[in-house]
């Protein structure tokens, strides 16, 4: 009997959850590298510390009306437009009011840095490079070899398989896997230079390809062209392009002074 | 930083749109306005500067209530270039009546491109900030893919955010008004292919549609005009061109074979019969002189025509061209004025 009721497995009680501490900086800090995520974080914290020393060089500025300003704009942008529901959400983020608005600042001073060091330069780079900032849809499929590209490019032709049924089937590629092709709208000037060159003119539900990449061979379908304008969203990426560009340039002198010193 | 509660946020008023000095109407025919969806109150005359009319009498055609002008700075500049001083005072940068003046420009140069240079030499030559519509000029049959072309810039060229606005600034320094405006408030296309005006009549891109109208080239009547619902607020403004002239001359000219007595339509009456066609918000003339201007405002004061009057005008249209034996006019349809 009691052998018997050995064997009778015990139902499974889940254990008590022991309590936790809220992390502290440093274990925060040990949690980013030992899942390999700090190395993004710290070249962003030293953009931010670049940003603020180019800032007291060049002598750019921010008043307390517009750090108040861009602060009661992000709020309103987040629709916190009580104290109270700010403060709560400040708490849930775990940072303080200072946090928060030092971060508004950082922000706000690199946005009248890019101003101040490209926002010249915005108009003719778009204009002279208007052509790069035509935006298109695409659906890709990418695969690893040409033969099979030949393959699936006959099959879509021959109309013996959808577009995105062939992308579901075929495509390696994660995204345009997983969206049955479609890849997203994006810039002529962010794709990579031999698709953008295959499909400049190609028209719209095209198939283009296949076209050979480091990444494999792609066959490409434009789903829609939308026409270039500089609106507000389209000058702030040129400007943080140009800036980016900038700094990678400015990291690689940087870079190339402590090998020099080596 | 200070948190405290915040109001939601409340959209300004648009700025109100000038209008220029009232001119009587004597009937039902509204002398001004509103060109389409834009917000520009407009004259339903227009007058370009085709004929060669003087700068004297460009200001006197604005001071008898015309405000709606049209210049060229390239294809026929010799004839246009006589009312340049008027537009120069009347829109230069600091001019006092400036908005109360629609001044409509044109490159006939169909190249994106060239855009740039063509409203430098209009900027320079009347001394203007900015133009009120932009025309891309002269669109025929084989111009389908520059017409594209020259649309897709419309973003990029209309409105005060838009790139050109900092472009002109750097070039001609900061002016309110530019500042305000735009380089260029509007775009319109000028057709002499009607098939590729119906093409484009619903494009965002385009905001004015100028099509051949006249009682002997009716096609922009079924084309173009009946395309569109005259009330619906999104519609493309709409301005005739070439309504005295076919190509056997100017119509009030053209030898008809009607019998005497019968009513031979003056160009104030060619301008009305343009008018009187629903959607049609400015006919564009090239008066010559005051006494054209005086008459011309005379004749569409009168209104618009009725449809007996109509009916007999496209008869003698077609009689012009042709395309219709005289015996073959009922002799009921016929309209005798002295």
């Amino acid at each position: 009997m009691e052998s018997t009721l050995e064997q009778i497995p015990t139902p499974f009680t889940q254990p008590a959850l022991p309590a936790i501490a809220p992390a502290t900086d440093a274990e925060i800090l040990a949690y980013l590298r030992c899942t390999c995520k700090i190395a993004d974080l710290a070249t962003a914290t030293e953009q931010n510390s670049l940003v603020l020393k180019l800032c007291e060089q060049l002598n750019i500025t921010l008043s307390d009306e517009e750090w108040q300003a861009a602060g009661d704009a992000f709020r309103a942008e987040h629709r916190l437009l009580g104290a109270t529901e700010t403060l709560t959400w400040l708490d849930r983020q775990r940072i303080t009011v200072e946090d928060w608005s030092q971060g508004i600042r950082v922000a706000l001073l690199t946005e009248k840095l890019q101003e101040h060091l490209f926002g010249e330069n915005v108009d003719s780079h778009y204009l002279s490079n208007r052509e790069q900032y035509r935006r298109v849809a695409v659906s890709q499929i990418l695969v690893n070899e040409l033969s099979e590209a030949l393959r699936v490019l006959q099959l879509l032709r021959q109309g013996q398989v959808s577009f995105c049924a062939a992308a579901l089937e075929y495509s390696k590629g994660k995204r345009s896997k997983e969206n049955g092709g479609f890849v997203g709208v994006r810039f002529l000037a962010e794709l990579i230079p031999e698709i953008a060159t295959a499909i400049a003119d190609a028209e719209v539900g095209q198939l283009v390809g296949p076209i050979s990449t480091k990444f494999g061979c792609h066959i490409v379908r434009v789903e829609k062209w939308f026409v270039a304008e500089l609106t507000q969203d389209v000058r702030d990426y040129i400007l943080t392009t140009l800036f980016q560009l900038w700094l990678q340039n400015h990291d690689s002198v940087v870079a190339r002074g402590w090998q020099d010193n080596l | 930083m200070l948190i405290a509660d915040l109001s939601p946020s409340t959209q300004a008023p648009s700025n109100p749109v000038d209008f220029p000095n009232p001119i009587a109407s004597e009937s039902g025919f509204p002398f001004y306005r509103k060109l389409g969806r834009t917000d520009l109150t407009v004259s339903c005359l227009g007058l370009g500067g085709g004929g060669a009319v003087s700068s004297e009498d460009t200001l006197y055609a604005f001071d008898q209530g015309i405000n709606y002008f049209f210049y060229s700075s390239d294809l026929h500049h010799y004839l246009y270039r006589s009312m340049a001083g008027a537009l120069h005072q009347l829109c230069r940068r600091g001019a006092s009546r400036r908005e109360q003046v629609v001044l409509a420009t044109v490159t006939y140069i169909k190249n994106p491109e060239v855009a740039l240079a063509a409203l430098l030499d209009q900027f320079q030559e009347l001394g203007i900030d900015y133009v009120d519509v932009l025309f891309w000029g002269w669109i025929g049959k084989d111009d389908a893919s520059a017409l594209a072309q020259c649309l897709n810039l419309s973003g990029d060229l209309r409105g005060p955010h838009a790139p050109y606005r900092r472009v002109m600034e750097r070039m001609f320094g900061v002016s309110e008004r530019l500042k305000k405006m735009g380089a260029v408030r509007y775009v319109g296309a000028s057709f002499h292919d009607l098939d590729l005006a119906q093409q484009w009549l619903n494009s965002p891109l385009l905001d004015v549609v100028m099509v051949r109208h006249n009682i002997s080239y009716r096609s922009a009547q079924e084309k173009i005009f009946s395309q569109l619902d005259p009330t619906a607020p999104d519609r493309p403004g709409i301005v005739t061109f070439k309504s005295t002239g076919s190509h056997t001359g100017l119509l009030w000219e053209v030898p008809v074979p009607l019998p005497p007595g019968c009513w031979r339509p003056t160009a104030p009456d060619l301008y009305r019969y343009s008018l009187t066609q629903p959607c049609v918000d400015v006919c564009l003339t090239g008066l010559r002189c005051r006494e054209e201007v005086d008459a011309a405002i005379k004749g569409v004061q009168q209104g618009g025509f009725t449809r007996t009057e109509i009916e007999y005008l496209n008869l003698y249209g077609d009689l012009c061209r042709n395309r219709l034996n005289p015996q073959e006019i009922p002799p009921e349809k016929l309209i005798y004025r002295s």
